[in-house]
């Protein structure tokens, strides 16, 4: 490697000033490289949800607004998207509350078995979901739960309040329990001290933890394909379509998908900063 | 105590399907009835039957292959954005957040776009004179299984490893520098040490997801053997619940052994 010959160099010569651009440079390009592998496949999605022929390939052969207005008319994806909401709204509230009240307990209080508090709810963020999914599958039926979309909340709560936790724990770490014990000092309870003081600090984190469990009820797909029963979310409805082979509808829902997520989390950064 | 009601719900709803799934293993299944003849068969079966062992070598193989190939992709773009990122590091990271928060069924769809035998790729290739026939390991193979993974963790390696290398503090680098320190000796002796910690998350994530993953390989991997798939036949048209467990249940196991090795090193409230 030539860069063992240019370390004999002092800092600041044309050389070493040269070996500074190249190496800004092919990182740069590099850097630009992986944006490109990350929007590949939503860049084609979409560019393919206005092709005018049925079948996704090149070159193109027009434009068409078709396969949008065919979505309109389709009751089951309309009733899917709106059981995806239903699910979402609900898994949100809960596991902000619950994520919070955790938290709270994870970074403000010393106790024996904090340790296995920890590990208790960073493990299900990382237990695949298809192994979430079963053993669900298999719980319900034993202990005689019929599955319907109750029970995909119940299942969507295990994996998403533990991202809440974290979310609101790591901004709980940003501040000073001195404010707290201060609230406390001047005669608050307990109580006064969470809602005046606590709360209000840990809104970012809040909000950016509630958005965080939307996003990722509304994209569940594992838990909610092994304990749906017969009821239908969005990702369910778009994952049976694809199995009926590639169709250019299939890019419309996509596109109008991608776009729902991707406003979410530029009005949610937006919302924060 | 505010951690009751997580503690709570992660019992009964974490712990609890965890276990009846070990011991669903331990049954067998006839006629879509379990019957509760305990033994250790099925747990014998995942290393003994063909279609088990070589779904955990493939899977196996594959998650390692994929793991280093998103930290190899991942750490020059976390270390553009956090040293060069400048006054769009938060833009540019949220560049990284946003396929991570859009639906990951439909971007692995757009690979399936991509890579078919009629898809872009191909197609292009075809309109353009450079191929005649499709390119057959595009899709359907253990390439496009090893591509669609490394595609879909790759934020989880680029995250971590980019808040990791973002509170390096720079004095110290210029410090080094003035030393007389090389740029490979930068490198090695104070970044890539500082940056350890996002590295073990971003590896325990992405092998982990890896190990476990369904989506890809059922879309985009054809016929191959995939613990994923396995599980998810067993439990499907398979109609062999404990053969699904026990497969879940050493999946269950070795995805345990590499948290409780890798926990003890990191603190996962850092990494995002």
């Amino acid at each position: 490697m030539s860069l063992e010959t240019d370390n004999k160099v002092d800092t600041g010569t044309p050389v070493e000033s040269l070996w500074r651009v190249v190496e800004s440079h092919w990182i740069k390009v590099w850097a630009a490289g992986v944006f490109l592998f990350l929007y590949a496949p939503i860049v084609v999605l979409i560019a393919f949800s206005f092709e005018e022929g049925t079948f996704s390939t090149l070159p193109w052969s027009g434009f068409t607004l078709e396969w949008y207005g065919q979505l309109l008319n389709n009751g089951r994806l309309v009733s899917s998207a709106f059981n995806s909401l239903y699910v979402g709204s609900v898994v949100t509230v809960v596991a902000t509350v619950l994520g919070t009240l955790g938290a709270i307990a994870l970074v403000r209080h010393d106790f024996t078995l904090s340790k296995a508090y920890r590990a208790l709810v960073i493990a299900p963020m990382t237990v695949p979901g298809l192994i979430l999914g079963v053993g669900l599958l298999i719980w319900f039926k034993y202990v005689g739960f019929s599955t319907s979309l109750k029970t995909v909340m119940l299942g969507q709560l295990v994996f998403v309040t533990p991202f809440v936790l974290i979310t609101v724990s790591s901004r709980l770490q940003g501040f000073d329990p001195e404010l707290e014990e201060a609230a406390r000092d001047l005669g608050a309870s307990k109580w006064q001290t969470y809602r005046r003081v606590t709360l209000p600090l840990l809104m970012p984190g809040i909000v950016s933890g509630a958005l965080f469990a939307f996003t990722l009820s509304f994209d569940d797909f594992l838990i909610a394909f092994f304990t749906s029963g017969i009821q239908n979310t969005l990702p369910i409805f778009i994952w049976s379509k694809i199995q009926h082979g590639t169709s250019p509808v299939i890019n419309a829902i996509s596109t109008i998908v991608l776009f729902l997520s991707i406003s979410l989390i530029v009005v949610s950064e937006m919302l924060l900063d | 105590m505010t951690a009751g009601p997580i503690v709570l719900l992660e019992l009964l709803l974490f712990v609890a399907p965890l276990g009846i799934m070990f011991m669903i293993a331990t049954m067998e299944m006839q006629d879509l009835a379990l019957i509760p003849n305990y033994s250790f068969d099925n747990f014998v079966r995942v290393f003994t039957d063909y279609v088990n062992r070589s779904a955990f070598v493939n899977t196996t193989v594959i998650a390692a292959l994929t793991t280093v190939t998103a930290a190899v992709v991942a750490y020059p773009l976390a270390y553009y954005i956090a040293r060069f990122g400048g006054e769009y590091k938060n833009q540019l990271a949220m560049l990284v957040m946003i396929p991570f928060w859009t639906n990951y069924i439909v971007r692995i769809y757009g690979w399936k776009i991509i890579l078919g035998s009629q898809g872009v790729v191909n197609s292009g290739l075809i309109a353009v004179g450079v191929i005649n026939e499709p390119i057959g390991w595009l899709i359907n193979t253990k390439f496009s299984i090893w591509l669609g993974l490394t595609y879909l963790w790759l934020p989880f390696m680029i995250l971590p490893l980019y808040s990791s290398l973002e509170r390096i503090d720079s004095s110290l680098i210029e410090a080094a520098y003035d030393l007389g320190a090389s740029r490979t000796a930068v490198f090695r002796r104070i970044i890539l040490p500082l940056s350890i910690p996002g590295l073990v998350g971003g590896v325990m994530f992405v092998f982990i997801f890896s190990m476990g993953a369904y989506i890809v390989p059922a879309m985009l991997g054809g016929g191959e053997l995939f613990v994923g798939t396995r599980i998810a036949y067993a439990f499907g048209i398979g109609g062999d619940w404990p053969m699904g467990a026990a497969l879940g249940s050493v999946l269950m196991l070795i995805v345990s052994g590499m948290l409780w090795s890798m926990l003890g090193y990191i603190n996962v409230e850092d990494l995002f």
